[in-house]
């Protein structure tokens, strides 16, 4: 079904948040469905690719993994520029982890280069029984946010395909988002679509 | 039926169309096009028009290309958008109701709208709209204007052609053939309908014959046409006399181009900041004013050869319409455009100001020793006369080589020429203005009291006050804030605004190129003093901000390493710093450190504790661990194996990176793939800046383990056991590991998490072949040297047109500062010219808001000339906009308060005109009224004048006239011929009025008679009469009952 010669655009996704909550775990069960309980703790930043299908439309993503230690945080944010969807995973069990979120979200806007970018959180290791953070506060948090939001396990799987898919529809759904990407690949540009996305950004927060 | 019998031809008969004429395939085509457009039939009545819709509506044009034999002509379909395009399909049922027995005699659309009277002289339209008053009609005329129909028997085959087609039709809508020069715009047309046939004719000459230059006169023809008994109907007529005001004798409005060398000298250079703004010509050529004698009987009005009572003061109607100037030279896009031009070039310095001009950058023997001796004394501050003494000599040995030349790139800019004439410099800009220039760019050169400091932060749009002087948001703040720029009024802004300058006033490229030239002298001539950049603020590249923004804030971060580096050697004085030296390492000591380190890493990994006896104290540190670089202490953490407190230890400064270099990075992480190699490829790139930071702490705490240091750089990855959490598993861990509540001596108990034990992950791996070494010798993660010299190139190699290429994203974002500046912008209606549209508003401001996030939007995409030409057209728009309104607010309100910068300042006329006639309490009333007046003139292609003749707005308009007059007298011995080469030589009898004599007359005669014969149905007929100077144009609809026209 997938036609893998056309590609729609290519988007740049950042995976972030506080280190240990599971960003590396998230994007290798996302990009090979697997569960390495042995993942290093990432040096600086990572990336792997994906080709997803998102209703008929191909999608690349380059997603890009950082450390979440506080030390590196003088070195990846350099990579955050361009990114057009990012993915703020805390860890359920561990309270410090979502506590730190407002600190992330401030990192965010101050080094990605896009205003209108898409956020989705994305709150880890559900599969675990000691939890510390509800869903209600999550969801508490995406919506004063207005991000996307999500719980998820990279251990059982659950909810990450959901995760990525829907950001990816989302930014899909923002043409100023992807558009512009394209446009610079092609090295044309257009105005006619452009006042779309100021209007568009207004729905962006959905919870699934 | 009808179909029936279609289908029986079409089986039986053969129906042969090979030796079908050209005209006969014309004739098909056009009907053809007809059915296409679905023009064809009788169609539901519309609604009549309403007042003045046929100037008010959108207009809409179709066309195709037909050929007739090889000639291709273009027929047109223009009609009226109509608002209530919802509404037809209702109407038929309406009208269905009330009379359908009407139905057969409903006369053409066309006829109704040729009758109808509120839309007699539409102040836009088509000309044909404004002679026949269809709403709808089609046009033939030959598709390469060069190529016009001037045979008459042409034009009569032409007119006969669609005559056919419109009856195989049934076509309803007029049709007309253009006929004679595109530019004299005779047609003739023909119009089919309801059994009657209505003839469009013309008749155009240079001059009116004598008869019909009065009402009388055409109203004689009129009815002779028709041959119009006593007993008929009156003609209905409308008479329109528009008056033409050029002159503007009390307001003139010129502005002259900003004197630079009277800038430099006489008011500072307070200027050389500032874009400057405004119309160098009125922006505002004609005032026409037009007295309407609205649908009156013929026996109402008496204007014959010999008397006239059409005196425009007796007109109920008085209507205005302002005649802008096409394109009114501004400065403001004058200056954009000329900048645009530069940054085109794709010219080297050197090439646009010859070699010569390049000798300065390598630098002669007694430079190096000036510079050599410059370095040992270390200046705190750029001396001036270092920078200008550079300019000086670089200018003089320029003169000297030049001086037989002819200067290069010559500009037609006779500021250049004149300087190059008169001044004893021979560069583009002579030293006198380029050292004013240089200070108020570098101002911290200029000495201790600088002119123009900058100031502390830089903000992304310039301060806002009220009239009051507060300060409150600037409203482009939303807008410019995500702006890809820099600050505003920092020195790359400045540069920007210098830049247009410079090549506006002084000479173009050459001009560009010379500043820039000096630009990046002083640039280096920083670096190689310590001297930071003022003006781009501190810290980091910001990535928001323009590249070259950016390499302006890395050098000064280069410059700012340098001088710690420096100051650090001096202070410990152990080493002689040579620039280029990368490695300062302890020598000896290394190895046998580098021995007793891996012993111990052994043995810590043995879980032995054989050095935290050594160590213990704290007191008794050999010469070879003794701590270095420490910063401050981690909390109350402990080592784990001597129970030493913890230090947190000085590190190096991530490396400061712009984003063109990031890039690059970016992209050679992306080149090693996504496989496990290239992670791990990836990973060890990045582990330079972990082995910096593990080497600092192994440095800083003398027997530390790789527990010591995750415990304070991934304190997650440290799980202690026992405590208060306890028991977590593989990867989880205590959530405070940050701060451990455990001040006691004896060492916590815990291990470091699953993922950093797995056997040879590069955290082990990497502590493992880190040494103990301070920040301080480390290998520098950033080469300051390096770094400095690649912004250096980077800054040298660009030639005058690409930095002006990096720059337009700021001087636009100055620009569109500089239009917010004028006040009266915010007052101001859109207007209906090539300017994007705000969705929900019709302001100016919104427009320029519009403008403000597109130049956003650009400034992130790397700057193209021809991206930016749109919007330097549409900020030229918005200039000529507020412009015009300036002009025209002098105009009429006689003063000069919305013109800002304009230099127009003759407003004395009018305001002395204004007392006298102001009179007390109706003054702020008539202000407004006036005000509102503006407003309309500037919105609307034709405001009524409130009150007619009698109004305050007319009174305005009466004075503008006399005073017109008044001043051509004075001007001019025989008032008569000045007043008279505009207007037409009208009847001998109507009175000079006070708007001097009409330059056009317009007649509208309209009748319903029957035609041809008496018995005939009465038909409309309409008669249109235009003299204008040098022009008579006489339009005449006349119809005829095909049906009953024998009788």
């Amino acid at each position: 079904m997938a036609d893998q010669s056309e590609i729609l655009t290519t988007l740049k996704i950042l995976l972030i948040g506080e280190s240990g909550v599971g960003k590396s775990s998230l994007l290798l069960r996302f990009t090979e469905d697997t569960f390495d309980p042995e993942q290093s703790a990432t040096i600086g930043v990572d990336f792997k690719v994906k080709t997803i299908t998102i209703q008929g439309n191909s999608t690349k993503l380059a997603i890009w993994d950082t450390a979440g230690q506080e030390r590196f945080r003088t070195l990846t944010p350099s990579y955050y520029r361009g990114a057009q969807g990012v993915i703020l995973v805390y860890d359920v069990c561990k309270r410090n982890s979502f506590a730190k979120l407002d600190m992330w979200l401030n990192e965010l806007d101050t080094y990605a280069t896009r205003t209108d970018i898409i956020k989705m959180l994305v709150g880890n290791k559900i599969d675990k029984d000691k939890r510390e953070v509800s869903r209600e506060e999550g969801i508490k948090f995406a919506r004063r946010h207005t991000m996307l939001f999500i719980e998820a396990s990279a251990k059982t799987r659950d909810g990450v395909q959901c995760a990525f898919e829907e950001l990816v529809q989302k930014i899909i759904q923002t043409p100023g988002l992807w558009e512009m990407n394209n446009r610079r690949t092609e090295g044309t540009f257009t105005i006619g679509g452009e006042h779309e996305n100021g209007e568009e950004q207004d729905g962006v927060c959905v919870y699934c | 039926m009808e179909t029936q019998d279609a289908d029986d031809q079409e089986v039986f008969e053969i129906v042969d169309f090979t030796t079908a004429s050209e005209w006969e395939c014309f004739i098909a085509t056009v009907e053809e096009t007809i059915h296409e457009w679905r023009l064809s039939g009788e169609r539901p009545p519309q609604s009549p028009l309403t007042r003045g819709q046929l100037a008010t509506a959108r207009w809409r044009e179709k066309n195709v290309v037909i050929k007739f034999a090889d000639f291709p002509f273009m027929l047109t379909h223009h009609s009226i958008i109509s608002d209530t395009a919802e509404s037809p399909p209702e109407e038929p049922d309406t009208n269905t109701d009330y009379d359908s027995d009407d139905e057969s005699k409903r006369l053409p659309q066309f006829l109704e709208d040729m009758m109808n009277r509120d839309n007699d002289f539409p102040a836009r339209a088509h000309c044909l709209v404004r002679w026949y008053g269809a709403r709808e009609m089609l046009t033939l005329a030959p598709a390469n204007p060069r190529t016009p129909i001037t045979c008459p028997s042409k034009s009569r085959l032409l007119l006969s052609s669609v005559t056919i087609a419109a009856n195989n039709t049934n076509c309803q809508v007029p049709l007309f053939v253009q006929v004679h020069q595109g530019s004299s715009r005779v047609y003739v047309g023909v119009g089919l309908g309801s059994g009657v046939r209505t003839d469009f004719n013309m008749v155009y000459l240079k001059h009116p014959p004598p008869q019909c230059s009065h009402l009388a006169g055409l109203l004689d023809v009129f009815r002779s046409k028709l041959q119009c008994t006593v007993t008929s109907q009156p003609v209905l007529v409308s008479v329109r006399f528009t008056y033409v005001l050029k002159e503007w004798p009390h307001t003139l409005w010129t502005q002259q181009p900003p004197d630079f060398d009277a800038t430099l000298t006489e008011v500072g250079f307070s200027d050389l900041g500032k874009l400057p703004f405004g119309a160098l010509s009125d922006p505002v050529s004609e005032l026409h004013v037009s007295a309407t004698w609205p649908c009156v009987s013929e026996d109402v009005l008496v204007d014959s050869d010999v008397y006239s009572d059409l005196d425009p003061v007796s007109a109920p109607l008085w209507t205005a319409r302002l005649i802008a100037a096409p394109s009114p030279p501004c400065l403001l896009s004058e200056y954009l455009t000329e900048f645009l031009d530069v940054c085109r070039s794709n010219l080297s310095i050197a090439q646009v100001l010859g070699p010569a001009f390049l000798h300065d950058l390598d630098p002669d023997p007694d430079h190096q020793i000036s510079l050599a001796l410059d370095r040992l004394t270390k200046p705190a501050v750029p001396s001036l006369s270092a920078v200008v003494g550079r300019v000086r000599r670089s200018t003089t040995r320029q003169q000297k080589q030049h001086s037989n030349k002819p200067p290069p790139q010559q500009q037609p800019n006779t500021n250049t020429q004149q300087q190059q004439q008169s001044g004893s410099e021979s560069g583009p800009i002579p030293i006198d203005i380029l050292v004013p220039i240089l200070n108020y760019l570098f101002p911290d050169a200029e000495g201790e009291q600088p002119s123009f400091p900058y100031q502390a932060t830089l903000s992304q749009v310039p301060e806002w006050l009220t009239e009051d002087g507060d300060t409150q948001e600037h409203p482009l703040k939303s807008p410019l804030s995500n702006m890809k720029s820099s600050g505003s009024d920092g020195l790359v802004w400045r540069l920007g605004v210098s830049l247009c300058h410079v090549i506006h006033c002084l000479g173009g490229l050459a001009a560009a190129a010379h500043l820039w030239h000096e630009v990046v002298l002083e640039l280096r001539f920083r670096w190689e003093h310590c001297v930071a950049v003022p003006g781009v603020g501190g810290g980091p590249p910001d990535l928001a901000s323009t590249l070259l923004h950016q390499k302006l804030q890395m050098l000064n971060c280069c410059i700012a390493r340098r001088n710690a580096r420096e100051q650090a050697t001096n202070v410990s004085g152990c080493e002689d710093m040579e620039e280029d030296e990368e490695f300062f390492e302890c020598e000896e000591e290394v190895e046998e450190e580098e021995e007793e380190r891996s012993s111990s890493s052994n043995n810590n990994r043995g879980g032995g504790v054989v050095r935290g006896g050594a160590g213990g104290g704290g007191a008794g540190w050999s010469s070879w661990d003794r701590p270095e670089g420490r910063l401050k202490r981690c909390g109350t953490l402990r080592l784990l194996h001597t129970g030493e407190p913890l230090y947190i230890p000085v590190t190096q400064d991530p490396a400061p990176v712009t984003e063109d270099r990031l890039e690059e990075h970016t992209d050679a992480l992306l080149r090693l793939g996504t496989d496990s190699l290239g992670s791990h490829l990836r990973a060890r790139l990045m582990s330079a800046a972990l082995l910096s930071d593990m080497e600092s702490f192994k440095a800083a705490n003398p027997g530390a383990a790789l527990e010591d240091f995750v415990r304070w750089y991934s304190p997650r990855d440290w799980i202690e056991e026992g405590g208060t959490e306890g028991g977590g598993g593989g990867g989880g861990g205590s959530k405070d590991s940050q701060a451990p509540p455990n001040p006691s001596s004896h060492p916590p108990q815990g291990s470091l998490s699953t993922r950093m034990q797995i056997p040879g992950n590069m955290w082990k791996e990497v502590w493992n072949s880190a040494k103990p070494v301070p920040a301080r010798r480390q290998k520098r993660l950033f080469d300051d040297t390096r770094g400095a010299e690649e912004v250096l190139h980077w800054l040298g190699s660009l030639g005058p047109g690409a930095a002006c290429c990096h720059l337009l994203p700021t001087v636009l974002h100055a620009a569109i500062c500089r239009l917010a500046q004028e006040r009266l912008l915010f007052s101001l209606p859109a207007s209906t010219t090539p300017l994007p549209q705000p969705r929900h508003s019709n302001t100016l401001a919104s427009v320029l808001n519009v403008i403000a996030q597109r130049a956003t939007r650009l400034s992130r995409q790397p700057p193209d000339p021809d991206k930016y030409q749109e919007l330097v057209e549409q900020v030229a728009e918005v200039e000529a906009c507020v412009a015009r309104a300036q002009s025209v607010r002098h105009k009429i309100l006689g003063d000069n308060s919305g013109s800002g910068g304009g230099g127009g300042g003759t407003g004395n006329g009018g305001a002395s005109c204004d007392g006298g006639e102001g009179g007390g309490e109706g003054g702020s009333e008539r202000r407004s009224t006036l005000e509102d007046l503006v407003l309309r003139l500037l919105d609307s292609p034709e405001v009524t004048l409130e009150g007619g003749p009698r109004g305050e707005a007319a009174r305005v308009v009466q004075r503008l006239f006399q005073q017109a007059y008044k001043a051509s007298l004075l001007l001019d011995d025989s008032p008569g011929d000045s007043e008279g080469d505009g207007g037409i030589p009208g009847p001998a009898g109507s009175p000079v009025s006070e708007l001097g004599r009409p330059v056009g007359r317009e007649y509208l005669l309209r009748t319903t008679v029957p035609a041809p014969s008496p018995a005939s149905r009465p038909l409309p007929h309409r008669m249109f009469a235009v003299l204008l100077p040098g022009e008579f144009r006489l339009t005449g609809a006349f119809s005829q009952d095909t049906i009953f026209c024998a009788l």
